[in-house]
């Protein structure tokens, strides 16, 4: 190769102006053994670069192993609550509605007027001791007076 | 993704992380580790790699933070990075043991570099990565990776020649 060229492309190599091409060349140049005497200085540059590009990763490589996919877990865990909710509930309202019937309408009646009153006979006892009372209203009226 | 497809995108690339690892590392040894937790950190990741422009440029990107991590880690625990891959200069009566010798010093220089030029420099000259490449995984433009590039080959030109002429001129 033409040695003006050669001077030429080192010049614009270290101004960082070469393609990769032309670095190619200069690298073929510099190490083969054609080298001119005063350019002899550049050699192990070139020789470096060719030495640092033989390096290679040399462990066996260990994976660690895939994990199986558990993706179904939470999916289960979710069915299983809704499942358990529903059914709490459901139990919850059934023993709402179970709160005992009469099937004749007659003695239906019959047991409604007991329990009124029942709670009839519980209101008169309460209110006739509510009367009381009153002795009290009595004699704060005189005090306040 | 199985181990085999996976290996098969990681094996061309495996080598060119060590040696990034190394140029940033310097240590063989710890280049070795780094590159074995980076191509486990990659496995790890291999899920995405569909939705990557490219499964190197992303490889090169975690090793290059792996080792900032590493290198971090030392300098905050106080350990000095030691060269062990350099055998001190001295001149031999021998050609190839001279030869041998620049090139081990003028790689001592490219580590001796600070750490922008110095992977720059890698990429380009050991790695022949373009400009443009460069420029993506370091998140520059490319008028500054050239200048980077300038930079870094002058500073290892000067040096060489200054012990190429020592006691000559």
């Amino acid at each position: 190769m033409e040695l003006d060229k050669i001077e030429n492309l080192l010049q614009l190599y270290f101004e960082g102006e070469t393609s990769l091409e032309q670095e190619a060349q200069l690298q073929n140049y510099f190490t083969s053994d054609k080298v001119a005497a005063h350019l002899e200085e550049y050699k192990p540059l070139f020789a470096a670069f060719a030495v640092a590009r033989e390096g290679s990763f040399n462990r066996t490589l260990e994976l660690p192993e895939d994990k199986p996919e558990r993706y179904w877990i939470p999916l289960a865990a979710s069915i299983l609550l809704c499942v358990g909710l529903f059914l709490t509930f459901n139990q919850q309202s059934g023993s709402d509605q179970d709160l005992g019937t009469y099937k004749d309408p007659e003695v239906a009646a019959l047991k409604t007027k007991q329990a009124l009153f029942m709670m009839g006979n519980f209101v008169n006892k309460s209110t006739g001791n509510l009367n009381k009372l009153d002795a009290f209203e009595e004699t704060t009226n005189q005090i306040l007076k | 993704m199985n181990q085999k497809e996976f290996l098969a995108h990681v094996t061309p690339v495996q080598d060119r992380l060590y040696r990034l690892a190394k140029r940033l590392l310097v240590s063989e040894d710890e280049a070795q580790d780094a590159t074995q937790e980076v191509l486990i950190k990659l496995w790890s990741y291999r899920k995405k790699f569909k939705k990557l422009k490219s499964v190197e440029a992303f490889a090169v990107t975690i090793t290059k933070n792996h080792c900032y991590d590493k290198l971090k880690l030392k300098s905050s625990s106080n350990l000095q990075l030691v060269h062990t891959n350099y055998e001190d200069e001295h001149y031999n009566t021998v050609k190839q043991t001279e030869n041998q010798d620049s090139v081990n010093w003028v790689l001592k220089l490219m580590n001796d570099l600070p750490e922008q030029q110095r992977l720059v420099l890698h990429m380009r000259d050991i790695e022949q990565y373009s400009n443009s490449e460069i420029a993506e995984e370091l998140n520059l433009n490319e008028t500054a990776v050239r200048v980077t590039l300038s930079r870094a080959r002058k500073t290892i030109r000067e040096q060489l020649l200054k012990k190429h002429n020592y006691g000559i001129r």
